[in-house]
């Protein structure tokens, strides 16, 4: 058989097409399965799964501990607490088993505990940074360390639970605090060019905080979500369901999607006055790194942090850029201190499929010798 | 365009798919440079602005009504509940410090028994040992005692021997003397007492 020039340029195989064709709808008609039991809520996400039990409470703060997995000779003496942002909720170190840094760190041998703040009610609107991090977290950790029978402890802090974490060990140095891992940390807002576009969004002249906060007492989630979502529009309302479309015939897929749109969608309330604090004190007058924020009564000076320090950073973080994080390693004063630069974004690098062989193992690297 | 470029003529739909991405992925680049703008920035605040005056009228009435009904029905309104919230927090917070005061407590009891056990055990032993030399004083003690009450029996019988003529003298001195009874009046000292009683 003899082919033209154009057909050697198109090789148009008809069998090919129809097989591709007939793949196309058999994936459709298992799609379309998934697609109604995803759509009418029989299939859904099972996240937070590792066994744990609540062992303090105050407020809408909740302090959990993990039940130990490993082996007690390969268990570390000082424990780990994790301390989650003000946004959405913490069970992101714990989103689904296989895909979980609680899970991963509990089979390590760490003793892990977990703070989570709640959802902030109408009740809640004065909480500041200041009790965060000076009244509830203090009180978590005396918790921890009667309930662990350890003085020593190190600690994780994620987004602006690692800005609540440099605040508290700033501010506490000789509560046994050990080892401070801060993870995508917003610091340093001196470089307003280059750190996304939140510092134009709530820049005074556009952005009403005082009459968005008296209507509404706490900064609501559902608009913390638009926000996060409007950073990658098209990404995030488009291409993220285009991606579950296409994907809907794998069930794994599904799962992982299903988990971390759970997860997104879990938004709680930012309270009022911290969340004032969050715009006026960091975006807009940069006062931590400037080490004029006072806290009850005192400057927080990042300088008291004596802590051994791991700074993680996403390096396509567009949440929190590096340069907000980044610059903290030269104000602290530990001897012991270290930065890893992981590619990813401000989720992805712990929470996604890579995390158990790119980021987990590097913190469990860090922390076992420090840990003993 | 040929198949090394991801079009391949024999699948429709993935290069419809491939198609749909690139235009996706060109969007989504322009968005994110048209959110990085100040006009951007200046419509999110604008927008929020529109919805917060078109909303606060609707919310005040909301929360008038709400306050009016609540009062009708004697119960209490949000303030009410959000200070009584706020009050429960600061017990909670109270009785935390207590818990832990008492956690400490009871963990120093647990840890400090053994030590304070330990510590009695050795004391008894101690006060075992000086129990024995103690025993001696005490033997000596009570022989001293027994001879101090013996010594005050002789003196006390010597006291009574030295004392015993002079007692029975006194008694003698001391019996009631018998006194004989006055002769009666003669009836001259009769009319004397009775004039020396007119005066």
């Amino acid at each position: 058989m003899t082919t033209s020039p154009e057909t050697t340029l198109f090789p148009v195989d008809p069998a090919t097409v129809a097989k591709n064709l007939y793949a196309e709808v058999e994936r459709l008609g298992k799609a379309y399965e998934m697609g109604v039991k995803v759509a009418t809520g029989k299939q859904k996400a099972k996240v937070a799964q590792t066994p744990k039990e609540a062992i303090w409470t105050l407020n809408k703060t909740t302090l959990y501990h993990y039940y130990p997995q490993a082996p007690a000779e390969k268990r570390k003496r000082v424990p780990l607490l994790l301390v989650f942002a003000l946004i959405n909720k913490p069970y992101i170190f714990d989103l689904r088993p296989g895909n979980s840094f609680v899970e991963y760190m509990v089979q390590q041998g760490y003793s892990v505990y977990l703070v989570d703040w709640g959802a902030p009610g109408p009740e809640d609107a004065h909480l500041t940074f200041d009790d965060y991090a000076l009244e509830y977290l203090p009180r978590a950790v005396r918790r921890m360390q009667m309930h662990s029978g350890q003085h020593d402890f190190s600690m994780l802090g994620w987004c602006i639970g690692a800005t609540l974490s440099a605040i508290y060990a700033a501010m506490r140095p000789n509560d046994g605090l050990r080892n401070l891992i801060l993870l995508t940390a917003p610091i340093d807002f001196s470089n307003k060019g280059a750190i996304g576009p939140f510092p134009k969004w709530l820049k005074e002249e556009y952005f009403n905080l005082d009459a968005i906060l008296e209507q509404t007492g706490n900064y609501p989630g559902e608009m913390i979500d638009a926000g996060s979502k409007l950073l990658k529009p098209v990404e995030n309302l488009v291409g993220n369901y285009l991606r579950l479309l296409d994907n809907l015939d794998d069930p794994k897929i599904v799962e992982s999607w299903q988990a971390m749109n759970t997860w997104v969608s879990d938004g709680v309330p930012f309270a009022g006055a911290a969340y004032r604090q969050l715009v006026v004190d960091l975006y807009r007058e940069n006062r931590l790194m400037k080490g004029t924020w006072i806290m009850r009564g005192r400057p927080v000076n990042l300088g008291d942090i004596k802590a051994s320090l791991l700074n993680i950073i996403a390096r396509q973080d567009h949440i929190v850029p590096p340069c907000q994080s980044e610059t903290i390693l030269d104000r602290v004063s530990s001897t012991d201190k270290h930065q890893i630069i992981m590619p990813g974004g401000h989720i992805g690098i712990m929470a996604g499929s890579g995390a158990r062989r790119g980021l987990w193992p590097q913190i469990d690297a860090w922390l076992a010798d420090r840990s003993i | 365009m040929g198949q090394k470029d991801g079009f391949d003529p024999n699948d429709p739909i993935g290069n419809l798919r491939k198609a749909r991405d690139a235009t996706l992925d060109a969007w989504a680049k322009a968005m994110i440079d048209l959110v990085n703008t100040e006009t951007f920035a200046r419509w999110v605040g604008a927008t929020l602005d529109s919805y917060l005056i078109a909303s606060a009228p609707l919310q005040q009435l909301i929360n008038t009504s709400m306050k009016t009904s609540l009062a009708r029905l004697n119960l209490p309104s949000r303030e009410e509940l959000t200070t009584l919230a706020r009050r429960v927090t600061n017990i909670e917070m109270r009785l935390d410090d207590i818990e832990i005061k008492l956690d400490q407590l009871a963990h120093a009891l647990r840890t400090q028994t053994p030590v304070i056990v330990e510590m009695l055990t050795e004391q008894l032993e101690q006060n075992k040992q000086e129990g024995t030399e103690l025993n001696g004083m005490e033997q000596r003690l009570a022989a001293l005692d027994h001879k101090a009450d013996q010594m005050l029996q002789l003196i006390e019988r010597l006291q009574q021997a030295a004392l015993e003529p002079v007692d029975a003298s006194q008694k003698r001195r001391k019996a009631p003397r018998q006194v004989p009874p006055p002769d009666p009046a003669t009836p001259e000292e009769v009319k004397e007492d009775h004039a020396i009683e007119g005066f």
